[in-house]
C-alpha cells in the first residue's frame, strides 16, 4: 500500500471501523457471560433469603455516611428514610458540607439535633468542623457541619466520626428499597478479604416512591430516560457484575457502597480533587493491596437497591457524562501503577487495560470511526453498500448488547413485570443505538479531551453528587 | 466509485458478522419473551400448589392430618420451600408435627435426591430440610457439604448437622468451626445457641485445650455459647497463660470473664491498644473504689478507642456520681482527656 493511494486508505477506515466494533463488541459480550456465571451463583445462593433463618440475622453495625452540601429539600426524607432501612444496628452521620441554603436547619427542626461536644477524632484530615449534632430523637443519628470541602472531604469526615467498622456511603438523591443495607453488606459478612461492596443502581424516573424508599417499580415517559435505563443495564449487569466475578472490578456504583472503614482510611480516605472519588479509591485500594501482597475482592451486588434519578434533559445529561468520564480517566491516571504491574492480578492485567481501551479511548475511537466513514463515503472512497453494510454491523452489535443486557434482568430479577414494560424496553434497546449512543461517545470524547487538556469546565461534582434531572 | 464491491473479503466478513449479531439478538429476544411466558406460567402453578398446602400445613401444626395427597416431582422445591418456611417460624411440638408429615410425605427421600443434585439451590433447600428431620442418613453427605468452599452451602450443611447431633457434629467441624474465616462468627453463634448450650459446652471447652494460637481466639469467642461454668473457669487460665493480644482481646471480650478486678489490673496497661479497650470495657463491672484513677489515666492513652472505652466504663461506674464525673473532668489535665469526658456525659444525659 503506497502512502496516498485512495483505494489502501478507504481499506485501512473500513478494516479499522470493523475491527473497533467487533472487539469492543466482542469485550463486552465476554464480560456479559461472565457477569451470567455470576448472577446465577449469586441467586442461587440467595434463594434462601425468604426464610426467617435464625443464622441470617447477625450482621455487623454500619455506620451510614450521607455527605449533603444544599439539599433542604429533600434531606429530612433522605435522613428518615436510612433511619427505617431493615438492619438490626446502624448509625447514620449526616455531613453538612458548607450548605449555603437551610440544610443543617432543616436537619436541625425535623431531628431535634443539638449539640454534642464529640471528641472528634481526626484520624483524615479534612476541612474546618464547625459543629457536631445529635438528634435527640434518634440517637444514632449524628450530623456534622464542617466548612466546604466538596464531597470527598465530607465523606472523609464522616469516616472520621463513625463507630463501626462497616461504613456505607449514601447519595442523599438515591432511592432504597428497605432491604437495601442488609443486601450489600452480605459481601463484607461473608469474605474477609472483600474490602468494598458496590450496589446495583437503577433508574427511579417513572417508579413510584414514597420519601425515599421504593413502593413500585415502573418505566419512564421520557425516551431519553428510557434509554439510560438500557445503558445502566449493561453498565451494572456487564461491567460491574462481570469484573467482580473475576475480582478485577476497579469502581462501585458512588452512590450506595459499603467499605471496611479502617481499609479506606489506611489508604488515605476519599481523595479530594477527582471527580469520581469512590473510582479513586477503589482503583487506589487495588493498587496499593494488591503489590503489596494483601487480599483485596470488591464485589458487586446484583439486587437492585439503589434508585437514582436519570436526567431528562440532553443538557444534563452532557454534563453529567462529561464528568463521568473525566472522572475515570482522572482514576486511572492517578493509580496507572496498576496497569500490568507484576502483582496487578485481574484487575492490572484485565480490567485496567479494558476501561484504557474501551472506556477511556473507545469513545474517541468510536467518534473518529464514524466521521472516517462518512467523509470516506461522502468523498466516493467506500461504496454505499459497504457503507451500510459496515454501519449495520456496528449498530447490530449494539443492539445485541442491550438486548442480552435485558436478557440477564429477565434471567435473574424481573423488575419490569408487565408485559408491555418488556415490549418497551426492548424498543429502547432498539432505538438507543440510533443516536443515543453515537451522541453520548460524542460527549464522552469531549470529556477526554479535557480531561487530557486538565482544565476546568465547571462540572466538578459537588458534594451533593449534583445528579442531573 | 466505490473500492469495494460485494466480493470483497472485508465486506462478506462484515456481512457475515453483522448477519450473526442480528441472529443473536432475534434469539435473545425470543428467549426473553419466552422466559417471561415460563415464569408467569410457573408463578401461576406455585401459587395455586401454595394456596393448597398452606392450610393444610396449617392444620398439622395440631394434628397431623391422616390422609396427604402424594407431592408430583415437579412440585417437591415449593412443597419445601413451604414447609421450611413453617419449621423456621415454629417451635416446639408444632415442629415435631411438621416433621411428621414430611416423612409420611417420603420429603426425607426427595430432600436427598434433591442434595445430589448440582444446583445449588436446590442443594441449599434440602440441606435446611434434612437438618429439620435429622436425618442420619444424609451425615456424610452433609458432612462433604460442610467442608466445601462454597461459604453458604458449607455453613447451611453445618447447621443441618448441628440441629441432627450437636455433640457428633462439634466434633467433627471444630477446625472449620474455629479456622474457616468465611464463617462469620456471628452465624456460628446463632448457630450453636441454637444447638443448646447443654449440647455445645463440653466439646467447645474441652477443644480449648488442643487449639493452636490461630484457632484459640476465635474458640474463645464461640465459648460465649457454652454454659458460663464450664466457660469461666476456662477463660481465666487463657487469660493467665496467652500471650497473644489476639486471644487475650477474645477473652477480655467475653461473656464469661471472670469479674475479677485483679485478673483485669495488667491489662489496662498492655502494650496492645485492643486488649486495653476491652479491659478498660471489662473493668466496668470489676471496678472497686479507687480503681476510677487507673481509669482516668486511660483517658491519656494515645487511641481515640481507648480513652473512649475507659470514659465510658468511668460513666458507668455504680460508685460515681455525675458530679464525680464533672469534677475528674477538671482534675485531669489531658485535653484529649476532658474532650472525651465531655462527650461519654453528653451521650449518657441523651441515652
Amino acid at each position: 500500500m503506497s502512502a496516498g493511494d485512495p483505494g489502501a486508505t478507504a481499506a485501512a477506515i473500513q478494516w479499522l471501523f470493523l475491527a473497533y466494533f467487533l472487539s469492543v463488541n466482542g469485550g463486552y459480550l465476554v464480560l456479559n457471560l461472565m457477569s451470567l456465571g455470576g448472577i446465577r451463583r449469586y441467586l442461587e445462593a440467595r434463594s434462601l433469603d425468604a426464610l426467617p433463618l435464625p443464622v441470617s440475622r447477625h450482621e455487623p453495625p454500619v455506620s451510614i455516611v450521607v455527605p449533603a452540601s444544599n439539599r433542604q429539600l429533600h434531606i429530612g426524607t433522605a435522613v428518615r428514610s436510612l433511619l427505617q432501612l431493615g438492619y438490626p444496628q446502624l448509625e447514620v452521620i449526616v455531613v453538612n458540607d458548607g450548605s449555603t441554603d437551610d440544610t443543617l436547619a432543616v436537619l436541625r427542626q425535623a431531628f431535634s439535633l443539638g449539640l454534642f461536644p464529640e471528641a472528634y477524632w481526626r484520624r483524615l484530615p479534612v476541612a474546618h468542623v464547625r459543629g457536631i449534632y445529635r438528634s435527640t430523637t434518634f440517637l444514632n443519628l449524628r450530623v456534622i457541619d464542617k466548612e466546604k470541602g466538596g464531597r470527598a472531604d465530607a465523606l472523609n469526615a464522616g469516616i472520621n466520626a463513625a463507630r463501626y467498622p462497616l461504613v456505607c456511603t449514601v447519595d442523599p438523591g438515591c432511592v432504597l428499597t428497605k432491604d437495601a443495607l442488609r443486601r450489600v453488606v452480605q459481601p463484607l459478612l461473608e469474605d474477609p478479604d472483600c474490602v468494598a461492596a458496590g450496589s446495583t443502581i437503577r433508574i427511579a424516573n417513572g417508579c413510584t416512591t414514597s420519601g425515599h424508599t421504593l413502593t413500585a417499580v415502573g418505566l419512564p415517559r421520557s425516551l431519553l430516560a428510557m434509554m439510560q435505563i438500557i445503558e445502566y443495564l449493561r453498565a451494572f449487569q456487564f461491567s460491574r457484575l462481570g469484573w467482580a466475578a473475576i475480582n478485577a472490578a476497579l469502581t462501585v456504583s458512588g452512590a450506595f457502597d459499603v467499605y471496611r472503614k479502617e481499609s479506606v482510611v489506611e489508604a488515605g480516605g476519599f481523595r479530594s480533587g477527582t471527580r469520581d472519588e469512590h473510582m479513586e479509591l477503589v482503583a487506589r485500594l487495588q493498587r496499593t493491596h494488591r503489590p503489596a501482597g494483601k487480599p483485596c475482592r470488591v464485589a458487586a451486588v446484583p439486587d437492585p437497591v439503589c434508585w437514582m434519578p436519570a436526567p431528562e434533559s440532553l443538557g444534563a445529561l452532557r454534563a453529567q457524562r462529561i464528568r463521568w468520564q473525566r472522572g475515570l480517566c482522572e482514576s486511572l491516571w492517578m493509580n496507572r501503577r496498576l496497569l500490568f504491574h507484576r502483582r496487578g492480578g485481574a484487575a492490572g492485567w484485565v480490567s485496567f487495560p479494558f476501561l484504557l481501551a474501551f472506556e477511556v479511548l473507545g469513545p474517541l475511537f468510536e467518534v473518529l470511526a464514524y466521521a472516517l466513514l462518512t467523509a470516506a463515503f461522502a468523498l466516493g472512497l467506500v461504496s454505499w453498500q459497504a457503507f451500510f453494510v459496515l454501519i449495520a454491523v456496528a449498530i447490530g452489535f449494539g443492539i445485541l448488547l442491550s438486548v442480552s443486557a435485558l436478557f440477564l434482568e429477565e434471567i435473574s430479577f424481573q423488575l419490569y413485570r408487565r408485559p408491555s414494560q418488556v415490549l418497551r424496553l426492548l424498543a429502547a434497546a432498539v432505538i438507543e443505538n440510533f443516536g443515543y449512543r453515537q451522541l453520548v461517545a460524542l460527549w464522552r470524547t469531549a470529556g477526554l479531551i479535557r480531561s487530557l487538556r486538565r482544565g476546568s469546565d465547571g462540572a466538578r461534582r459537588s458534594s451533593d453528587g449534583e445528579k442531573p434531572g | 466509485m466505490g473500492f469495494v464491491s460485494e466480493s470483497d473479503p472485508l465486506l462478506r466478513f462484515a456481512l457475515w458478522a453483522g448477519l450473526v449479531a442480528f441472529l443473536l439478538a432475534c434469539a435473545l429476544i425470543a428467549s426473553i419473551l419466552l422466559l417471561r411466558v415460563r415464569h408467569a406460567l410457573r408463578m401461576r402453578h406455585e401459587a395455586r400448589f401454595v394456596a393448597r398446602w398452606r392450610p393444610r400445613l396449617l392444620e398439622a401444626i395440631d394434628t397431623v392430618p391422616a390422609q396427604l395427597p402424594a407431592i408430583a416431582r415437579a412440585d417437591w422445591f415449593a412443597f419445601l420451600a413451604l414447609w421450611s418456611h413453617f419449621q423456621e417460624s415454629l417451635r416446639g411440638a408444632a415442629r415435631h408435627r411438621l416433621k411428621a408429615v414430611a416423612l409420611k410425605l417420603r420429603m426425607d427421600l426427595a430432600a436427598r435426591e434433591l442434595l445430589g443434585r448440582g444446583n445449588v439451590k436446590e442443594q441449599l433447600l434440602a440441606v435446611v430440610t434434612l437438618g429439620h428431620l435429622g436425618d442420619q442418613e444424609s451425615w456424610p453427605a452433609l458432612e462433604r457439604l460442610a467442608r466445601s468452599r462454597h461459604a453458604l452451602l458449607s455453613l447451611a450443611a453445618a447447621r443441618a448437622l448441628l440441629l441432627t447431633d450437636p455433640v457428633r457434629a462439634l466434633k467433627a467441624l471444630l477446625q472449620e468451626f474455629t479456622g474457616r474465616p468465611d464463617w462469620p462468627l456471628g452465624r456460628l453463634d446463632a448457630m450453636l445457641a441454637e444447638a443448646g448450650a447443654a449440647n455445645v459446652s463440653d466439646s467447645l471447652v474441652a477443644a480449648v485445650d488442643t487449639a493452636t494460637p490461630a484457632q484459640l481466639s476465635r474458640l474463645i469467642a464461640l465459648l460465649d455459647s457454652a454454659h458460663g461454668r464450664a466457660a469461666r473457669p476456662k477463660i481465666r487460665e487463657v487469660l493467665n497463660t496467652s500471650q497473644d493480644p489476639e486471644v487475650l482481646t477474645a477473652c477480655l471480650k467475653s461473656r464469661h470473664l471472670p469479674v475479677e478486678r485483679a485478673l483485669l489490673l495488667p491489662y489496662m496497661r498492655h502494650a496492645s491498644w485492643q486488649v486495653r479497650i476491652q479491659a478498660a470495657r471489662a473493668m466496668e463491672r470489676a471496678a472497686r473504689p479507687g480503681d476510677e484513677k487507673r481509669l482516668a489515666e486511660m483517658l491519656a492513652d494515645p487511641v481515640w478507642w481507648v480513652r473512649y472505652r475507659a470514659a465510658q466504663a468511668l460513666a458507668a461506674l455504680p460508685f460515681l456520681t455525675r458530679d464525680d464525673l464533672w469534677r475528674l473532668r477538671f482534675v485531669v489535665t489531658d485535653k484529649f482527656a476532658q474532650n472525651m469526658l465531655d462527650q461519654v456525659v453528653a451521650e449518657r444525659g441523651t441515652s
